[in-house]
């Protein structure tokens, strides 16, 4: 951090000089300790794995604790301190990682067997991810929201919350306020949902809570932590449905892919490797290889987030103000509506 | 903004303890409660951010517009609130300042402004110096009260208060309009537009030029002159109407005009589109701009015609001097020759076309007793004799006919009655090329007839008719004739073989030269040209076919126009006659009479041609006497010696040539034959 103060220092400096005056100085020795653009990134870099490491062991204390969620936040709040240099260098960091990473995620999804589900559970997970999403960027779009952060809450909603809407952020193409704000608005929706539904549960009692959780719910750490506390089974059940709306990512991704590409037909690599390392880790690969791969997919996916948000002004997020979050408010109580109105008629 | 905070703040409450209680309701784990936080935490955010996002957005506004920052965002927009506010005191001070100043500059401007609503004035400022109205005055009245025809964003007339009308642009928004005198604008384009005019259609060329001596514009005047259009002449270098060799002058002229700032009266050379080189007086103006050249006008003026004039003036002043000193010379000629004339030996005098004597000279004083002042004006008939009265309007009538410098012998009477024979050379004198009179030169011929009858060798005067007694004898007197030149002609039936002289022949026939009529052959005779004509008349055949009376008739005639008119000698050859025809013809024609000298007829000749040259002065050589006579050297020097042997002349050496001269014993064989 030292260094990077005298960097932006020196820069303050040496910018009332002219560019004579600025060689000359350096000639005589006057400015010293200069660090140079690589050095800054290698910096950023390690401040981002740090951050991210930091994420994943805070989000093995509570599920609930997405280490993505909980990587940006950091990222947000470091991103305060640092100089433009860093910030700068900062992007370069993001440019580089995030591709790895998506790629790399890909081990995160576990391709969900068909045979398991019962008859109505496999319809009703695509159904309410289809209302999740078309309600959430209808609202979005009819509350004045801008169309890429409407795709962004419609992923994060209907797919698999945070991680959704950081593979599809490289195609759409966010600002970054637009990419924090989707980001803690569907973590805030999240918690809400995961808050409410064992009232909900309760009170009803209702026998399909698996599906309730695992098809209307944006995380998975949301779908664990509403789901364990109905009992280890009940957490199967919940996160295999929750699987199906993961798995989506792929299909989702592709879409998009052809939506936002510049050129026809056109797919970028991350996200072909993203499906190839899913597809891989699901069929192939031993759960020995699996387990540590997506432990380190997931450092390296919240170290992304946290680059991410060292160049996020919390003051810009903000701004964004409430109609993203009653877009998803009112996208996710459709969907709770649609269930409950599907449960009372007994189709659930 | 405090109704939305309150409003937000009970909606974040109510939903934490909505959630809490839920938690608590449904027997949540503890740790549902930081859930809950963050939830509570998360809507507070975006409500906040809710809230205060205009107040930012005025922020942002602010720091963008006067980059103005403390940290806080209440504290920055307070401090830029009152920095806009000093500002904008100190801006509409400024603004009152400028309002001032702009209402004085639009008071000098002669600015009206005015507002318009349905056809009335409803404010106006500015319009005394325009209008003469107060501007009081002005509100509420008619628009047309004012304006001729008011329309707005165009040129209208207005009427002043004092009823004079003035053009003025009128340029409105919405109700607003300014009214702006247009009058001196108008006059500077009439007067730009009359310049233009002058410029384009001067007849002198007027060429802008730029730094790089390219044409950059052009008048009519030029296109005129150089045959080049505008469009042909536009960009490029005005050297190129001029011919390679005035390119230097050119340069100097360009040098000369930016150091001096114009140069004046440049005769120069322009090559026309045609290929006619015609000549220009120039003139090169500097055009400056701040103190800098930025081009130059060229100002030409075809002086070729003016050049040629000047050319043609003085090369006529160099042929009028030319001509004055021919004509003093001229004049100097004329004293001379009128002192000539004045003083020459012969008599010499003019006669006009209508026959009045004009001038008069010394000698013809002397000669014919006339004082010129007695003689001038007088008819030139009273020199005349008789007989030849009419010889003036002879002269003319040939004269006329295109002879010229007519040279006869004639016949003048003197004043005191005296026929003298004369030799007149006549000249015609004309005035512009009409004949206006002619002069004569009038010699006394008395003494060459005395020297005429000195050398024939026959006792033969001019003017009479002689009678032969032979054809031979005939012969020998006109030969001897044409010796002393004399016209030899020859009347004659027979063959000219049978003459063996040298004389013009006419055959006497009906199909000959002559026919056998009297008239005839008597017009033949008297129209003989000259003075001096020997005539062998044979009237032997014609008195056979005529008869002697008519040839007898033909005689007298002839006997006494030659004697009046004195153009010869005719003598007659009438072969055998009877008695009487014989004494008549011997009554009218005088006798041929030899002189009677003791020396050969041929050695007489040498003896007559060296009298009659001693007489004029000469002495000629063997030589002369050779080609004279058409004699051999050695007849010639045999004749010579003889003579010379006689004593009648002697040789003179002079040099290499011997030259003959008479001696007093050899004069006095003239003389005495002259006494016989």
């Amino acid at each position: 951090m030292l260094t990077l103060y005298r960097v932006r220092n020196i820069k303050f400096e040496s910018k009332h000089y002219s560019v004579w005056e600025h060689v000359r100085l350096a000639e005589i020795g006057k400015i010293r300790d200069v660090v140079t653009p690589k050095q800054i990134e290698i910096v950023v870099l390690v401040l981002s794995l740090l951050v991210g490491s930091i994420a994943y062991l805070v989000s093995s204390i509570d599920p609930a604790l997405d280490p993505l969620f909980i990587a940006l936040m950091a990222g947000i709040a470091l991103g305060g301190l640092l100089s433009a240099e860093a910030k700068e260098a900062s992007q370069r960091v993001i440019g580089l990682m995030l591709p790895i990473s998506i790629s790399l995620y890909g081990s995160n999804i576990v391709m969900p067997n068909v045979g398991n589900f019962d008859t109505e559970t496999l319809p009703a997970t695509l159904f309410f991810a289809f209302i999740l999403f078309s309600s959430v960027y209808l609202f979005s779009t009819h509350l004045g929201v801008s169309k890429r952060m409407a795709v962004l809450l419609s992923c994060g909603s209907g797919i698999c919350g945070v991680s959704a809407i950081a593979i599809v952020s490289p195609l759409v193409k966010p600002s970054k306020e637009e990419f924090s704000a989707s980001i803690i608005v569907i973590t805030v929706v999240g918690l809400t949902g995961a808050i409410t539904y064992p009232c909900l549960a309760k009170t009803f009692g209702l026998k399909s809570y698996h599906l309730l959780s695992g098809a209307t719910l944006p995380q998975t750490g949301i779908v664990k932590i509403s789901s364990v506390i109905f009992g280890e089974d009940m957490l199967e059940k919940a996160l295999s449905v929750k699987a199906i709306r993961i798995a989506l990512i792929a299909v989702v991704a592709i879409v998009l892919s052809f939506v936002y590409s510049e050129r026809k037909f056109y797919v970028p690599w991350y996200i072909v490797a993203f499906i190839a390392v899913a597809l891989f880790s699901t069929s192939y690969l031993p759960h020995e290889v699996v387990e540590p791969l997506r432990a380190v997919s997931t450092v390296l996916f919240a170290s992304s987030l946290a680059s991410i948000g060292l160049i996020v002004d919390i003051n810009e997020v903000h701004r964004v103000g409430l109609r993203p979050l009653a877009a998803v408010y009112a996208g996710w109580s459709l969907g709770l509506a649609a269930f409950l109105a599907l449960y009372g008629g007994g189709l659930l | 903004m405090f109704a939305k905070i309150f409003a937000l703040s009970l909606f974040t409450s109510l939903t934490a303890a909505v959630l809490t209680y839920a938690v608590f309701a449904a027997k949540l784990p503890s740790s549902f409660l930081l859930y809950v936080l963050i939830v509570v935490l998360g809507i507070s955010l975006f409500a906040v951010g809710s809230i205060v996002r205009p107040v930012m957005e005025v922020r942002d506004a602010l720091r963008s517009a006067i980059d103005y920052g403390v940290g806080d965002e209440i504290e920055e927009i307070k401090s830029a609130v009152e920095r806009i506010i000093r500002e904008f005191e100190s801006e509409r001070r400024d603004f009152k300042e400028k309002i001032a100043k702009l209402s004085a500059a639009l008071n000098a401007l002669n600015v009206w402004i005015f507002e318009v609503r349905e056809g009335r004035i409803e404010n106006s400022r500015f319009a005394k110096n325009l209008t003469g109205y107060a501007d009081e005055e002005l509100i509420g009245r008619d628009i047309s009260e004012v304006f001729e025809s008011f329309r707005p964003n165009s040129e209208c007339e207005i009427v002043t208060k004092n009823g004079k009308k003035l053009t003025v642009e009128v340029s409105c928004f919405k109700d607003f309009c300014f009214a702006i005198s247009i009058e001196d604008r108008k006059r500077l384009e009439r007067e730009l537009a009359f310049l233009k005019a002058i410029l384009e259609y001067s007849v002198d060329a007027i060429v802008i030029l730029d730094l790089d001596s390219r044409i950059v514009s052009c008048n009519r005047g030029a296109e005129m002159m150089f045959g080049y259009k505008a469009d042909e002449m536009i960009g490029k270098p005005i050297t190129f109407l001029l011919p390679p060799e005035l390119h230097d002058q050119c340069r100097d002229n360009f040098k000369r005009a930016i150091l001096e700032g114009h140069v004046k009266d440049i005769g120069s050379v322009r090559i026309t589109k045609d290929g006619r080189r015609i000549i220009v007086d120039q003139t090169l103006t500097s055009i400056f701009e701040d103190g800098e050249v930025i081009g130059f006008v060229a100002i030409m003026r075809d002086v070729t015609k003016r050049k040629e004039t000047e050319m043609e003036l003085k090369r006529m002043r160099m042929e009028l001097e030319r001509l004055t000193k021919e004509f003093i010379r001229s004049q100097k000629e004329l004293k001379h020759l009128a002192s000539i004339v004045e003083t020459s030996n012969d008599a010499i005098y003019s006669i006009s076309i209508d026959g009045k004597i004009t001038s008069w000279n010394k000698t013809a004083e002397s000669l014919f007793g006339w004082k010129k002042d007695e003689i001038i004006g007088m008819d030139a008939s009273v020199l005349l004799p008789e007989e030849i009265k009419n010889e003036t309007e002879l002269v003319l009538r040939r004269l006329r006919e295109g002879e010229c410098n007519l040279h006869f012998e004639t016949r003048r009477v003197t004043r005191d009655g005296r026929i003298l024979e004369v030799e007149v050379t006549v000249s015609p004198m004309f005035e512009e090329d009409e004949l206006s009179g002619f002069s004569v030169i009038a010699r006394r011929l008395d003494g060459a007839f005395e020297l005429e009858k000195k050398v024939l060798r026959y006792d033969i005067e001019r003017g009479r008719i002689y009678l032969a007694e032979s054809i031979d004898q005939a012969a020998d007197v006109i030969e001897d004739l044409t010796r002393c030149g004399y016209e030899g002609v020859i009347i004659s039936r027979r063959y000219p073989e049978e003459f063996g002289i040298d004389a013009r022949f006419y055959w006497l026939s009906e199909k000959g030269d002559v026919p056998m009529d009297a008239d005839k052959i008597y017009d033949l005779i008297v129209n003989l040209p000259g003075w001096r004509n020997a005539v062998l008349l044979d009237i032997e055949h014609l008195i056979i076919a005529k008869g002697f009376d008519e040839v007898y008739s033909l005689i007298q005639k002839l006997r006494d126009v030659y004697y009046i008119l004195r153009k010869g000698v005719i003598v007659v050859y009438a072969g055998e006659l009877s008695g009487g025809e014989e004494s008549l013809l011997r009554m009218e024609c005088a006798k041929i009479v030899a002189r009677s000298v003791s020396i050969p007829n041929e050695v007489f000749e040498v003896l007559r041609f060296v009298y009659t040259r001693n007489r004029i002065g000469e002495r000629p050589s063997i030589k002369d006497v050779m080609n004279a006579l058409g004699i051999t050297r050695n007849t010639a020097k045999k004749r010579i010696d003889y003579l010379a042997g006689r004593g009648l002349i002697k040789i003179i050496k002079d040099g290499r040539s011997r030259l003959l001269e008479v001696t007093d014993e050899g004069r006095e064989v003239f003389v005495r034959s002259d006494a016989i």
